[in-house]
């Protein structure tokens, strides 16, 4: 596969688990091996709000929001390649949820930045989310 | 020198630029091809971009900035820092001074000189 399957691939199959765990439709010891194992232990996430989370930071935010919006879809789009260094390569994508119980906004659209290294599996070094336009969302499909 | 260091002194040079209404010493610090994604507005590439996004302001403020890094990460020739960005733009046609702040994550990677250019700079305005 090139690389910008690779990364699409491993995007999307992440997020089908993140709506599979905040679900509660997956079973609750794959958090580690679909998730947490994909992680560089010196990732940073940031989310749309700005907060700078650890691994550790994430491990207690997924563990505590198992099974506790039955709502949450979440679609990825438009996936690119942007840079890559060497074994590192820098894409982005947008990212639309649906019944988001965090958000203040429960239909909502992001930009996502991310930065992995291309090993096998893939591993994630940094996650950078931040609101698209308002208009942007506005017209963007909410159908899924 | 450190890498921090080093990271530290490009950053300066952009906001040195910034703050002296020199745009050529800002792009000077970017790779060509730098991608820019600020919070609810479009994403752009490359260094004519950031000549469009930030000459207006330039222009229409005095402007101070500063940039705290709180994570660096190193891989190589290639580094993110997140941290956090701030300053003041006092309005040249108004006076009024108004003070944006809020989360910058900047990635930096080595050219064929050795030197830094930014790639990424993407924020969040204003934590909740």
């Amino acid at each position: 596969m090139k690389t910008l399957e690779i990364v699409t691939k491993e995007v999307v199959d992440l997020h089908d688990f993140f709506t599979e765990w905040f679900n509660g439709t997956v079973e609750r010891d794959q958090l580690d091996p679909q998730f947490l194992s994909r992680l560089d232990k010196n990732v940073i996430f940031i989310p749309p709000e700005g907060h700078i989370m650890t691994g550790d930071m994430l491990r207690g935010g997924f563990d505590r929001g198992y099974g506790a919006n039955k709502d949450f879809r979440t679609k990825i789009r438009d996936v690119r390649i942007r840079h890559e260094i060497g074994d590192l390569v820098m894409a982005i994508n947008t990212e639309w949820q649906m019944g988001t119980a965090l958000s203040a906004e429960k239909n909502n659209a992001r930009v996502t930045s991310v930065v992995v290294k291309m090993t096998n599996p893939v591993t994630w070094l940094h996650i950078h989310e931040t609101w698209l336009p308002d208009a942007l969302r506005d017209a963007g499909s909410f159908d899924f | 020198m450190s890498v921090r260091k080093e990271i530290e002194e490009v950053i300066h040079l952009w906001n040195s630029g910034l703050d002296g209404g020199d745009i050529e010493q800002m792009v000077a610090t970017c790779h060509p091809d730098v991608m820019t994604i600020n919070e609810r507005q479009p994403v752009t590439v490359g260094t004519q971009a950031i000549r469009d996004k930030y000459n207006p302001r330039i222009a229409a403020a005095e402007i101070t900035s500063g940039y705290d890094i709180e994570e660096l990460q190193e891989y190589g020739d290639t580094v993110i820092v997140s941290g956090r960005f701030y300053g003041t733009m006092k309005m040249r046609a108004t006076g009024e001074v108004k003070k944006p702040e809020g989360r910058l994550v900047l990635g930096y990677k080595r050219d064929d000189s050795g030197a830094w250019k930014m790639f990424l700079d993407m924020d969040n305005n204003g934590l909740e």
